[in-house]
This record gives C-alpha cells, structure tokens and sequence, in this order.
C-alpha cells in the first residue's frame, strides 16, 4: 500500500475523492496546461539560461532605487532559515530573534530620521507616503475634527510616488494640488508653498528630500511652515543613506517621516522586495499603519518582545483599521538593521560621503565637456543625482546605450514635459570612475570601441 | 534575553569602512542642511554583529526548525534549490527602470510565472504588481471600482459583501478602497447563507468577496450558485486565494465563477516567509477586468518583431501604479522557480497532499480529544474549538503556549472570530506523517495536563528563552524603541 | 458606595448618571469583567456632539476593540483624564472614579429609554449579549 493509501485508510475513507464531497465533481481535476517538472539540475540550467538573457550593464539609474554597497555579512545572516522560514511573530515568545531584530530596526529608523516612533516595515517607499497621507487624513477628521479633502505635493515629487498615491487615493475625494519648482536652481518654491498652504481643508504637505531631481531642498524654511497650519508635514527622505549627512526630518518639524529603505542592503532586483520605512512623532503611534514591536517583560520579570498596539491592526479592526496591511517586509527590515549595524554611524557617513563626491565628479566631467550639453538647473546643489540637457537626441541616445551597454540615466521628458532634453544620472559610492567617462564620452557622441562594456 | 545592539556598542567600534572621500561635504551642501550630530546607531565589530544576529535567529522557531502548523499561513518547506534563481546575481542587480533590452531574463521569468498562475486558476490576466496578499485585494477592489465607473454604475455600486469568517484583510481593503462593507454572518454549517445573501444583494453591490476554501478549511459548495446571484446581480465575485494550497489541480477558481482572485505566493508558491514578509501577491481577473489592471504590465510583441517582451506604462483605463515600481520581483522568481521544479504533476500532488495531511491530522487530533469545528473532512486545514471549563479553565491560547514547549510552533488561534476559543490548524503537505504523530501526541498530553496540572499548561512555555510575555504591559505602556542616551 | 439604583444602563454595558442636565457616563462592571484588561480609552473630544446609541469612543483590550456608545444625545463637556492616563481604575472602580464622560443632554428625558437596575441585571443575567 503507498503512503496516501494507507493515510486514507486511517482517516477513513476510500479514496482521495471521498474528501471533496462539498466540491462540483464536473469540474474536478481539470487539465492543468503547465510543463512538466523540473530536477533541481534542469532548473538550474534553465534559471542560468534565463540569467544569461539579462545583459551585463554599466548604469547611471538612480531615480528612487540605488546600487549601493551591500556588506558580504548583511545577506549571509538574512539568509539563515530562522530568519527567512518563520513567519510573523504572532507566537511571540518562540519568535524572540525577529521580535530583537525589529525592535532594533524601529529604535535606529526612529534615531536616523530623528523622530520618536517607527514602524516594523512598510511594502516600500511610495505605500509609505501613500499611508502617512492616509493617517494625516483620519488625524484630520478625527482628531481635529475638521474636513480633509486636499493635499499640497511638489512637482518634483518622484512621478511613479505621484502615481501610487492617486491610485491609493482613487476614491477618497482628496484633491492632490502641485508646488512648482525653480527653474534656476530646481528647488521647490517655498513661498508658492506658503500661499497653498492657506487653502482650507488641506490636510498635509509633502516635501521630497533631495527631489526627484537630486536636488536639495530648504528644509529649514519648509519646517518653519509647520508651525502656521494644521496641515502635516510628511517628508520623504529620497535615500536614507543621504542621513549620514543631512538633517534628519525631525530636527525641521516633519511629524511623519518615510523612505524607500531599499539602499541599506537590499539588491535592487528590479523592483523589490524592498522596505517602506515610516518614522513619525509620538503624538501619532496610536495611529500608525502595520506592525509596532514593542519591549515588555515575560511573567518573571525578564525583558522580552511582542507586537504591540494590535487594535490598530485590521485582523481585529477589520474596516476600522489604520491600514489593510498584514504581511509586511520584515526580512528586508532585518536586512536594514543588520546594514546599518555594520556600517554604524562613521560608515553610513562614509558612504554618504563618497556617493556625494562620485555624483559631484559626474557633473564636473561632464560641465567641462565640450558636446554634452549643459545643467538643467545652472544653480544646483544636490546630493548624488542630477538632471543635465543633453544636446544628443533621444533616439541617438537609445541605440548608443544598447550597443554599449550603458544605461546613462533617466529622461525626463515623459514625466516632465517642460525638462524635454534632461537625463536624470546617478552614483553612488560604487560607480567606478572608467565608467564614468564612458558615460561622458557616449553623451558627448564620441564613438570609441573601448565604450563598450563587454560580458 | 540577549542585550540589544545598543547595550553592545563601543565608541570607536567599526564594522565596514569605506575608502576616504577627498572632499568635505560642506564644500557642496550649504551648512545649515548638514547633520550636526551623529545618529546614535550602534558601534560594532563584525563579529560582534554576526553573533548578536546567530544568537537572535536561535531564539525563533521556523519551517526549517520546527513543524509550524500555523492555519491559514501554508508554512510548507521552501526547497533550498530556489535558491539559485531568486538570488541569481543577474537578476538581483537588475534596476527597475532599466530599459526591457537589458532585462529580457527577468522578463521572460515573469512571463513564464503569470502563464503558469493563469493555467492553474483558470483566469485570462495577471498582474504580479502586488507586494501582497492585501495589497492584491485592494488592487483587485479598485479594478472592480473602475470598471464601474467605466460602465457608469461607479456612484450606484457601493457596497462590497463579505461573511463573517473573512480575513480581516478583505474588510480592511474594501473600506479603504472607498467601498462600504455588508458583513453576513455564517450558517451553523459554517458556510455562505444564501438567504442572508439575497437579501443583501442588489444593484447597490459592488463584488462578494469569499475565500475558497474558507476560513474554517471548508469548500463553500453553494458557491456556484453565489456565483450566478452575484452575476445576475451585476456584482463581480472575488476570490481571496489564501488557501489556494487546497485548489491545484483539483478545481480552478474560474470555473467556479470567480472574475478575479489573489493568490499569495508566500504561502501556496513556496517564497519564504521572512518572520511576516516579505510576501508577494498576483491578482488575476478574467477577460472583462484586464484593461483596468495595474500598470506597468508585461507585454509580448508579436514574434514578427522578435518577440520581445517589454513593459507597458500606461493604459488609459488602468486604476493607475499601486507602487514604485514592478513588483517584489526577488519573491516572484522564487515563485516561478517553485513552480518549475513542481510542474504540472508536482501542483496537483501538492494539494493532494496537503488536503490529505490536514484530514490525517484532523483524525489525529479528534482522537487526541480537541473538538473539530465541523463534522465534514476538511480542505487543507482544519479548525477545532475547546471549551475551557472542562479543561479546569485551561484556554486555547494555553495550549499553544504549552505546545512550543513540545517543540511544535503554534496553530493559528482565536480565528475564524467566529469560533469560540478557535484553534486552527494547516499542516501542509512537506510534512510527514511521523511528524502529524508527534505533534498529535503533544496535544493529547497537553490535553491530559490540563485534567492532572492545569497550572503547568496556563503558565507554559517553560522551556522557551522567555516565560509567557507580559502583552498587556507592552500595550498600556508602549515601549517601541530603546532609550539610546 | 455608589448606590446602582441611581444608574441607568445601556444594553451595549455603559451606565448613565444625570445630574441637572448633564449625563455622567461609564461602562459597568459587568463590561470591565468581560473586556479582562483593558489596555487604552479612546475618549471622546470635549465638545463632540453624540447620539443616543451611536458609537462615541472605544475601549481596547491587547487583542479586541469595543465601541463606547453614547447612552444619550448631547455634548461632550467632560472627559477623564485620569482614567486615560491609568486605566486599570476603570477596573477597580468602575461605577466611580472610573466614570468616562459626561454629555450635556440635548433631551434628557432620552434616559428613560435605557434600562434600570433590575432591567440591566436581567439583561447580564441572559449573557448580556
């Protein structure tokens, strides 16, 4: 007798069938059009064939996802099975080491962007600003008691952000108003701020820092807002990496704070699974979105961990919750918390450092060219990207890039139609100086046969 | 309790460093924008943080430590031959906006993963955008929003019907979708009132939105005919895919008359857990919802243009992006991987076997003396009840307590809401029959306790790294970060 | 000793004192047994118009949320902040310095649509749900 014979006998019936009485026996079993099975080395050759169908690349994206520097230790922890095969700590005390880990992620997120709380990880940077919106919503309505049907974004605000959040707002009758931009020096115009924000019924502000642009923006001026309007002020921290040397948003009055985490460790595998970090003041913890780990203590006093302030949580508020989110990315907050315990506060400034300096030598190059173009801003003061008006055409630059191999940046012109020659192009501390001027050369319309980055 | 990071730290203490930048910061950013005082991260040595973070794993149980029957979560084993694709190199360091001629690998993986969704559910298009499970249900009320608003019904269709057995998701997603939410209460069967559903059904609904198998590990079998109430309705009928384990192969949720579903690919297709993600959810409608689906999509040209594969950023009737970028495309390849290895067979024996391991241990724990919910065989999990005063007070929340000191993780507990004192078990189908034994054991002998020493059962765990947590404390008086001075 | 016969009581467990026109509010110690312990009082804002029987605040315990029903019309004037701030008062002495909120009622003869003493322990005494 096979093993599932003798199983059915001990359960008591006669066949497999005898399970599914409940279930319309003319649609049972359907033909499945899939291929058969794989062993593990068929699946490797055919993994490794799909891998060698992606092309090696040198790259100058940027635009919201950044390929740092992921210390060798960050990922052989992370994938340890009781990190990786646990699920949610819902069991608390068999769930200590996660429980530990975010604990520990929420207190350096919270010292980071110099706020008092945060949260155990949203699903990524754009979710999180839509969700801070979202509480600055209900804050409105329900603690201010006031109506809450706009909200103030710069127009340099990352386009796919602006995209989710009107997708997250779809229904919700919340008007989303734009705050131009200079054209000089691609900063957010503070005093258009300052007037919008006079409109009744706008419930926050959002600032980007940098921009979208890699710009900088007078975060000292836009914190001093705050204290003329109910409005919240929501920041978005564009790379947390930028925090071993900027301002964090607490020190100017944000009251939420959020960023796409994915630069502290995670690889940027096209899109995710990254981390959403939401950092907010204390007067907001009873309403934050998701997961909160909170330190207790066992029933003989030693210190524990355990999820905490669950009622916000829609497994017991149901429609009432603060958010739908259950699974969240706790692994990559794991990711993050190891990253940034490797790299402590001097090499997270490090890092930041020499991105600067990688991007700030770009944009020297490429001003002391004589075919690339010119700064689409003349006065810009950014971090580790900025746009440059490229006198190549669009078209010129596509085909040049396949054929070598370079991915110069990003183009503007789709999401910006007034920036029509502009390429967004970015480092970090690992782009490499060759391929720094490989870019330069290619933008220059140079056409040299050592441009070409080979397999 | 280890100490944290925080109590480790030493001035001075460095793990990576890197080369020095010649150039001051100040000399490119304006002074008043610098950061004037380190954040109090903690200063650590390599080994120092490697220990810390061995030692913290240890204190978890996990898939590839315990037996973790936690219902309604599919903690099936994850092959460790899934490995090499989801973390192939060439695949993690590809950016999201690059353009599709560097990424026809990743693409082409994608492509193969949503072919293989569709076949086994039956539905006509995917999208693989969602980060999860609830965020695939948001999605997927949100396509059901706009295909309203395209028929001119938007203002009318307000209302999205869902029972009381319901993951606290569907709810949760449906009001912040916009969308009022009817709660219908369950039969003493444990299924969909029909009745209570006519009554609630009209040109006012929006979708009746089920999970198949429900909650309490039954097939709905009246769920054809909530199917054509719903379509003569003009409501759209969503399927959480939760339990999708229990439905490879064995009936596709199309065919029951579902227009769109999520499935959760942490759970049914096998990408680790993480300790509560990341996850990645696939919502998949059929033919009528597909322009409305999420951007960006994946597109195939036609194979007299080569037959590339590219991505689509826009579409006039599309709700819009639900996220930055793609999807959480790291979990999706473990997902395609997970589905590659399995094949057409491979699925099918999969549900199989966790519908057939769920009845053995159902059989298993009735003889061990917990009560199930539901005298019928159950699907892939099964739910049982306790009652406490004939357990000398002894609750289900302590026999799962007790439970990981048998070195078991705990079953879902207090779920279904409907269910007093639920205890809710999915063992899967990588388990084995010595291991259900075992674990059925445990409870018998926790059950035999809780007659001789009730107190040793309500004051479990006793062999874990900390005694029972004080969760009121946490929640009175919320201690959410460590006090760095 | 708060005398219970004073009371009026809601069928959802918050008993009503009126005073003059105000309206002194509690959950009764019934609630509080049931609720175990309650870990946060989300109170009313001072200044909140309420409606007799519909929800105006919510008392949470570690794993469920229970809606606070207003037991009558009116306006919020008063809320307890000492209780917010230490809520195991609310178990120790619920009927007293346990109280929630007060309302000034906008028709107090409203609180003879509530139960009285004897109602309200027939009520807890058939389970109360």
């Amino acid at each position: 007798m096979s093993q599932q014979e003798t199983l059915l006998k001990k359960i008591g019936v006669k066949s497999f069938e005898d399970l599914l009485p409940s279930l319309p026996k003319d649609l049972l079993f359907p033909t499945l059009d899939l291929p058969t099975g794989k062993t593990e080395m068929e699946l490797r050759e055919h993994a490794d064939r799909l891998a060698g169908a992606n092309r090696p690349v040198a790259s100058f994206m940027g635009a919201g996802a950044y390929d740092h520097f992921i210390p060798q230790t960050v990922w052989e922890i992370v994938k340890r099975g009781e990190f990786l095969t646990a699920y949610t700590p819902y069991q608390a005390e068999a769930s200590q080491g996660t429980l530990l880990a975010l604990f520990e992620f929420q207190t350096m997120i919270s010292e980071l962007f110099g706020m008092d709380v945060a949260n155990a990880s949203m699903y990524d940077g754009s979710t999180a600003l839509a969700e801070a919106l979202l509480l600055a919503r209900r804050w409105h309505m329900e603690e201010l008691g006031r109506r809450a049907r706009k909200i103030l974004i710069p127009r340099a605000l990352h386009p796919q952000y602006k995209a989710t959040l009107s997708t997250y707002l779809k229904n919700l009758d919340v008007k989303i108003e734009e705050i131009p931009y200079n054209r000089q020096n691609g900063r957010t115009d503070v005093a258009a701020l300052k007037t919008a924000l006079k409109q009744p019924e706008t419930f926050a502000f959002v600032v980007s820092q940098p921009n979208f642009f890699g710009i900088l923006e007078e975060t000292d001026l836009i914190g001093e807002l705050r204290q003329q309007t109910e409005a919240l002020f929501i920041c978005l921290v564009n790379n947390p990496i930028s925090l071993g040397i900027l301002n964090p948003p607490g020190s100017y009055n944000a009251d939420i704070a959020v960023a796409e985490g994915q630069p502290l460790g995670l690889p940027l595998s096209f899109g995710g699974p990254y981390v959403g970090l939401f950092a907010a003041k204390n007067t907001y913890t009873r309403r934050l979105p998701g997961r909160i780990c909170g330190r207790t203590v066992d029933a003989q006093g030693k210190t524990g961990y355990a999820l905490t302030l669950q009622t916000r949580e829609q497994h017991i508020r149901r429609e009432k919750a603060t958010s739908n989110i259950c699974t969240n990315q706790t692994l990559c907050a794991v990711a993050a918390t190891i990253y940034l315990s490797l790299l402590g506060p001097d090499g997270l400034r490090e890092a930041a450092e020499l991105t600067l300096e990688r991007a700030h030598e770009i944009w020297d190059l490429l001003l002391g060219s004589t075919n690339a173009g010119a700064p689409t801003f003349a006065k810009a003061e950014f971090f580790q990207e900025f746009p440059f008006d490229l006198k190549i055409t669009r078209e010129r630059l596509e085909a040049v890039s396949s054929e070598t191999n370079l991915i110069p940046g990003y183009p503007l012109a789709h999401d910006f139609p007034e920036l029509p020659q502009a390429l967004l192009i970015a480092a970090t501390e690992k782009t490499k100086k060759l391929d720094a001027k490989r870019l330069v050369n290619l933008l220059n319309g140079i056409k040299d046969a050592s441009n070409v980055i080979r397999a | 309790m280890l100490p944290t990071l925080f109590e480790l730290s030493r001035s001075g203490k460095r793990a990576v460093k890197f080369p020095k930048a010649a150039m001051h910061s100040s000399a490119k950013i304006p002074a008043k924008l610098l950061r004037r005082q380190n954040p109090s991260l903690p200063e650590l040595t390599e080994l120092d943080v490697v220990r810390h973070f061995t030692l913290a794993s240890q204190m978890n149980y996990s898939v590839d430590t315990q037996f973790y029957p936690l219902g309604s979560c599919t903690m099936k084993y994850n092959p460790k031959a899934n490995f090499h694709w989801a973390l192939h190199p060439a695949f993690a360091g590809a950016h999201p906006l690059w353009p599709s001629w560097a990424v026809q690998g990743t693409l082409e993986s994608l492509a193969g993963l949503e072919e293989g969704l569709a076949a086994i559910t039956g539905m006509d298009a995917v999208t693989l955008a969602p980060a999860a499970g609830a965020h695939a249900e948001l999605v997927g009320i949100l396509v059901a929003g706009a295909f309203y608003q395209d028929k001119g019904q938007a203002a009318k269709r307000r209302k999205i019907i869902i029972p009381d057995s319901a993951h606290g998701t569907n709810p949760a997603s449906a009001a912040l979708g916009g969308f009022e939410v009817v709660t219908i209460k369950s039969t003493a069967r444990g299924r969909i009132d029909v009745l209570q559903l006519k009554k609630v059904l009209d040109d006012t609904t929006a979708m009746v939105m089920i999970t198949v198998p429900n909650t309490l590990g039954l097939f709905e079998d009246d769920v054809l005919e909530v199917s054509r109430l719903a379509h003569n309705a003009g409501a759209q009928m969503y399927m959480d895919g939760a339990n999708m384990n229990a439905l490879m192969g064995i009936v596709k949720p199309a065919s029951l008359g579902f227009d769109m579903m999520h499935i959760n690919l942490h759970k049914t297709f096998s990408v680790p857990h993480g300790g509560g993600g990341p996850g990645a959810g696939v919502l998949l409608v059929r033919r009528h919802l597909e322009e409305y689906l999420p951007v960006p999509r994946l597109i195939r040209r036609p194979a007299n243009q080569n037959g590339e594969l590219s991505i689509l950023d826009a579409h006039p009737k599309s709700i819009g992006r639900i996220r930055a970028f793609h999807g959480s495309t790291g979990n999706l390849l473990w997902a395609a991987s997970y589905l590659a290895l399995l094949g057409r067979d491979g699925v099918f024996q999969a549900s199989r076997d966790a519908i057939v391991n769920a009845n053995y241990l159902r059989r298993l724990l009735q003889d061990a003396g917990l009560t199930p919910y539901s005298d019928e065989p159950c699907m892939h999990e099964a739910v049982f009840t306790i009652d406490p005063k004939k357990l000398n007070g002894v609750r289900t929340l302590d026999i799962a307590k007790r439970l990981l000191d048998f070195g078991f993780y705990a079953p879902t507990v207090y779920f279904p809401l409907i269910v007093p004192e639920a205890m809710m078990v999915e063992p899967t189908e990588t388990e084995s029959p010595e291991t259900l034994e075992q674990f059925a054991n445990a409870v018998k002998t926790i059950l035999s306790e809780a007659a001789s020493d009730p107190q040793k059962v309500k004051d479990a765990p006793h062999a874990l790294p900390v005694r029972r947590l004080d969760d009121v404390l946490a929640a009175r008086n919320p201690v959410v970060t460590y006090q760095v001075s | 000793m708060i005398d219970t016969k004073s009371l009026k009581y809601a069928k959802s467990h918050e008993w009503a004192r009126l005073e003059g026109n105000v309206c002194t509010v509690g959950i009764t110690d019934f609630a509080q047994k049931e609720i175990r312990d309650i870990v946060y009082l989300e109170l009313p804002k001072i200044g909140k118009e309420v409606r007799q029987g519909a929800a105006a605040g919510a008392i949470e315990s570690v794993k469920a949320a229970f809606e606070l029903y207003a037991p009558v019309s009116g306006t919020v004037t008063a809320i307890n902040e000492k209780a917010a701030q230490d809520v195991t008062v609310v178990h120790r002495d619920p009927l007293g310095n346990g109280w929630l909120f007060k309302i000034e009622c906008s028709n107090a003869a409203e609180i003879n649509n509530l139960l009285d003493d004897a109602a309200y322990n027939e009520w807890t005494a058939q389970g109360g749900h």
